[in-house]
């Protein structure tokens, strides 16, 4: 058992390296602090397959989220888009939550914490689906201009787009979007508080239950290039992989689950291998 | 067999993909206003959160703010700007409202709720202007926009 603790810890430390790099990559926009010439303006009308809002000021790539919504507002179908979420998908699966999302990375971080900590019944794992179909899909096509998609709401939105730019705002850096203290900033900033204090208790709340994105990938986990597969005559039901699974699964009962985020925590109990194909 | 039927999937739907990126790319152009723009210039223009022009009723779409170089999408020269801006508003808008069948074969349209609607800030291309903002990407302004008085604005002599 101190093996498994050991690299389970070697990998975890892997795995927040990489989501470290993600977030840098993420935000290359801070370079031209540095270099005020570099343009990289390019990157920056494409959707990446990262949960991250293009609304900050430092973002290299559009949200994919926030392009869906905005393209199902004006009634188009964005293809690229599209296409890059089914590659990704069809490649890792929900990788991109368990190694490149930097949401997820800083409820990894919240989860730390010392609280009281708590289980989710999975059947709250549908309601993401509901939340990617009605408020990423249906509501902005429905109601464009009312402020009920799921950006006017997300909390990365507001950690990542609107807290900046309100403090940009006030430093007289930047313009953009920030309508002031109103009620929809307050609102805003009750949904981010809540979802981070429900990352406390709860190991990657938001991902299990809202994230329509995680919805999107989740659909692809059961096919997806990169796998999970079992070392069968190693298994002795010691349920030492679902202990360390993050997101509360038992991935010898559900490998592959919609749920699974690929961290591949569960691979070093030596009775889950990973592979490709 | 499993095994087969499932890596077959997988390439499927991997060359799906790349064919929806690649047709994308290649061959779709979206109606905005007058303009036929690529889906990437519809990620960066139509949902740009500030709209400049210069005298000479350049039109610069900007879409990313800090310190990211503005381009300049459409030149309408010897045009006063203030008539360029509102012209490109009310192009739009007709084309939203009124004329929602411009077609060409492999051209596709913009539906009935565009966010060109969202009123561009019209001001002079002074790099990093805190002032005049244009309202949120995200949220596209409902009415009809009303262009204001460009500072620099003058006729064009021809």
């Amino acid at each position: 058992m101190g093996s498994i603790i050991t690299r389970a810890k070697r990998l975890r430390a892997l795995r927040y390296t990489i989501q470290a790099v993600s977030l840098i990559g993420l935000n290359l926009g801070f370079l031209n602090v540095f270099f005020p010439n570099l343009v990289l303006t390019g990157l920056r009308c494409m959707g990446g397959p990262v949960f991250y809002c293009d609304n900050c000021p430092w973002s290299t790539i559009f949200c994919p989220l926030g392009l869906l919504v905005r393209y199902s507002k004006i009634g188009l179908v964005p293809f690229i888009t599209i296409g890059t979420l089914g590659l990704v998908g069809t490649l890792g699966g929900r990788f991109v939550c368990g190694w490149l999302c930097p949401f997820g990375f800083l409820q990894d971080l919240l989860y730390k914490i010392r609280a009281r900590k708590f289980r989710l019944p999975s059947q709250l794992g549908y309601a993401k689906y509901v939340v990617l179909v009605v408020f990423v899909l249906l509501v902005p096509h429905l109601w464009p201009h009312q402020p009920y998609s799921f950006c006017d709401g997300c909390p990365s939105g507001t950690l990542e787009g609107l807290i900046p730019r309100a403090i940009a705002l006030h430093w007289h850096v930047t313009p953009g979007e920030f309508n002031g203290f109103n009620v929809k900033f307050y609102v805003r900033m009750a949904i981010l508080l809540g979802t981070l204090m429900l990352s406390i208790s709860v190991s990657r709340g938001f991902c299990r239950t809202l994230c329509p994105l995680g919805a999107i990938f989740g659909l692809f986990n059961k096919f997806s290039l990169f796998r999970y597969g079992l070392t069968y005559h190693k298994c002795t039901d010691c349920g030492a992989c679902a202990k360390v699974c993050p997101v509360d699964i038992d991935p010898i009962r559900q490998m592959n689950d919609a749920e699974c985020i690929k961290c591949y925590e569960c691979t070093t109990t030596r009775h889950i291998k990973m592979g490709v194909g | 067999m499993k095994q087969v039927m499932r890596l077959t999937l997988v390439v499927a739907l991997a060359a799906v993909s790349v064919g929806m990126i690649a047709h994308s790319v290649r061959s779709v152009r979206y109606q905005v206003g007058d303009f036929q723009l690529t889906e990437l210039e519809v990620n960066q223009y139509t949902f740009a959160e500030q709209i400049t022009h210069d005298a000479k009723g350049n039109l610069t779409f900007t879409s990313a703010l800090v310190n990211d170089e503005p381009k300049t999408f459409v030149q309408v020269a010897c045009v006063d700007p203030a008539l360029a801006v509102s012209v490109l508003q009310s192009t739009a808008l007709t084309a939203t409202a009124k004329k929602p069948a411009a077609t060409k074969p492999s051209v596709k349209k913009l539906g009935s709720k565009k966010p060109a609607a969202k009123a561009p800030a019209v001001k002079t291309p002074t790099a990093k202007t805190p002032t005049a903002k244009a309202p949120a990407s995200k949220t596209p302004a409902p009415k009809k926009p009303t262009p204001k008085k460009p500072a620099v604005g003058k006729a064009c002599p021809t």
